[in-house]
């Protein structure tokens, strides 16, 4: 049968232009905040030197003419800083948009099964264990021990989570969100007792919890990267999964989703990925919240194109939002996010009510 | 295809059990459940609520695990089949589905086409193929470019049909679908059904709750009464009021319209004894 003129006006998701518009829109815009937060800093490093010093490090062009600290502040501290910006903006923001769909609510994010919970709970016990044996494992492994607990603790708590949520007959959405809930609010108590019991480290705790990518180094991002990398890639295979647990599970089930398999391997990547993002930038705010609903607005709930395009919008938002954290002088990422998180969130929320009111 | 014998059902039960656990015990729903269900057949289950018809779709859905006996999908058991091999043969319409904000009807429908997907990324050549014909069969052909979030309840419920037929199955089960309709889309939503099977040989199993919907709809009605099936139909008649009355517990009569055609009537008062 030829196909008819319906056939061929249908439209079955979002178009390769289209997509192709989106993501490359959406890289521009990455390259440019990660060229811009590499290229200003407070420390004296200005563009020019900045461009030079890349261009000879990469290209191998030109002579040195800049003092040894200005290459080690680029190199060492910018670089990494801005690549762990990226890794991490895109894992939260993709990470939020399967834990959005898989629980089916719209304040779902990142944490909201308890990565950041236990997180939080393993950097905080490891910034305030004694420091000796943590510090020789540490430096080996090139990670502090607080990145090391912190991923530990996120994984350990959702597969708590998990175990905790699970009934005779598979693992209802609502009981994954009340025993994330539950058991957030337990290790919540022992990251507030420990802070009580913190003394002198008390600013650092905090520090840690408000989430800061100034810890970021090249072996710790060597780490971290390929984690988040492989759960990327394997997400962005189970696009259809997420579209059809759009319909809700049971009639995911009915189009060939093995429901409790699924809701395992999609919780288990995104919360992954999340780990791996905490430990190395503490827990970051909004990121993980805003992007996918903005995005979702914008270009449409299609999985196809969403997932992607978080990754790369979730990039920039984060690299940017930490070059302006910087620029006041070092506030923490976590409130530059959500100074700029929450307000837009409001606007959505009221746009969508006015929306709905029409 | 598999190769089938002629003449293997679409659907064999057996001594079917069915129920769920519950905090006090476990709660059996289905007993001793026979059907048989031919190749391109049209039943329609009645019952009161709570008879365990749902259960019974759920059952041979695969989304309920019975607790004894035979299910067997065109000669084969369900155990044997994968979920995604499930999907391309047995399209369920649910009694509600929730249709995701933003999307528009034919990207819904296409929605049925993932159990056949082959590919990681790209859309299978086949799907506006399929998608146009489901939209075409279900009547939905005019709504393909509207946003799902303005559908009008008949509307909405011609746009699953469509995604269930997308998925090209081979039996179709549907869980009360005049449920939110009005008296015209009720008709035409009989009228929607009784051509597909001639225009997709498609197998259609649907639970309904008028009797005469039923009646004028089905080859075949069975009745689902106190976890059991029982045939509807007696003495040439589609369905019997005595075996009504007991299914549904109320009074039901049998009056003959001006051109002949017998209908039922539930009253409201009871059966004087």
């Amino acid at each position: 049968m030829s196909a008819t003129p319906v056939a061929r006006q249908l439209v079955l998701g979002p178009s390769l232009g289209r997509a192709t518009l989106v993501l490359s829109a959406g890289v521009g815009l990455l390259a440019v905040v990660s060229l811009a937060a590499v290229a200003f800093g407070t420390t004296g490093v200005g563009p020019g030197e900045a461009a030079t010093i890349l261009v000879h490090r990469v290209l191998g062009i030109g002579s040195v003419s800049w003092p040894a600290s200005s290459e080690t502040i680029l190199w060492e501290l910018r670089l990494p800083r801005v690549a762990a910006g990226i890794i991490v903006g895109a894992g939260l923001a993709c990470a939020g948009t399967v834990f959005q769909a898989l629980l089916r609510n719209p304040l779902a994010d990142p944490y909201i099964i308890g990565t950041a919970a236990g997180a939080s709970f393993g950097a905080v016990s490891a910034l305030l264990l004694p420091a000796v044996l943590p510090i020789a494992v540490g430096a080996w492994l090139g990670l502090g021990m607080i990145q090391l607990l912190a991923f530990a603790g996120a994984l350990t708590t959702v597969a708590v989570v998990f175990a905790v949520a699970r009934g005779r007959s598979g693992t209802p959405v609502i009981a994954l969100l009340l025993a994330g809930y539950a058991i957030s609010s337990l290790l919540a108590a022992g990251v507030a007792l420990l802070m009580f019991l913190s003394g002198d480290r008390l600013m650092a705790v905090v520090t840690w919890l408000l989430g800061s990518l100034a810890g970021a180094s090249w072996p710790r991002l060597a780490i971290a990267a390929p984690l988040i990398v492989v759960s990327f890639t394997l997400l962005l295979l189970r696009w259809r999964t997420l579209n059809a647990l759009l319909l809700g599970e049971q009639a995911a089930a009915h189009l060939g989703v093995e429901l409790e398999r699924e809701k395992r391997i999609l919780a288990g990547l995104a919360a992954l990925a999340t780990s791996a993002g905490v430990a190395i930038s503490g827990t970051i705010g909004f990121v993980g919240l805003v992007v996918p609903h903005l995005l979702r607005l914008a270009f449409g709930p299609d999985h196809r194109l969403l997932l992607p395009a978080t990754m790369v919008y979730g990039a920039a938002l984060l690299v940017l939002a930490d070059l302006g954290a910087r620029m006041a002088g070092g506030i923490p990422v976590g409130v530059v996010t959500a100074l700029i998180g929450a307000p837009f969130f409001l606007w959505l929320l009221r746009r969508s009510l006015v929306a709905h009111a029409r | 295809m598999r190769a089938e014998r002629e003449g293997t059902p679409a659907l064999r039960l057996s001594g079917l059990a069915a129920g769920y656990r519950a905090a006090d015990g476990d709660r059996s729903v289905l007993a001793g459940v026979s059907l048989e269900v031919a190749a391109g057949e049209l039943v329609a289950l009645l019952g009161a609520n709570g008879s365990g018809k749902t259960t019974l779709l759920r059952v041979i859905g695969g989304v309920l695990e019975p607790r004894a006996g035979v299910v067997e999908l065109f000669g084969r058991p369900l155990g044997a089949w994968s979920r995604r091999e499930l999907a391309r043969a047995v399209a369920v319409l649910p009694q509600s589905t929730e249709l995701p904000d933003g999307f528009r009807v034919s990207e819904v429908v296409n929605l049925g086409r993932i159990p056949h997907a082959r590919r990681a990324f790209a859309a299978d050549p086949d799907d506006t193929r399929a998608v146009a014909a489901a939209l075409r069969d279900a009547d939905a052909e005019e709504l393909a470019g509207r946003p799902v979030r303005e559908l009008s309840g008949g509307e909405r419920q011609r746009v699953l049909l469509a995604l269930a037929l997308a998925q090209e199955p081979r039996l179709l089960l549907l869980d009360e679908p005049t449920l939110h309709l009005d008296l015209a889309h009720q008709l035409g939503l009989v009228q929607l059904l009784r051509r597909l099977r001639l225009t997709r040989r498609v197998t259609v199993i649907a639970v309904l709750h008028d009797l005469n919907l039923a009646a004028g709809l089905a080859d075949r009605v069975v009745l689902v009464q106190d976890g059991r099936v029982v045939p509807a139909g007696r003495d040439g008649r589609v369905i019997d009021p005595e075996l009504a009355r007991a299914a549904f517990g109320v009074a039901i009569e049998e009056a003959v319209t001006g051109d002949g055609r017998r209908v039922l009537a539930p009253m409201l008062r009871p059966p004087r004894p």
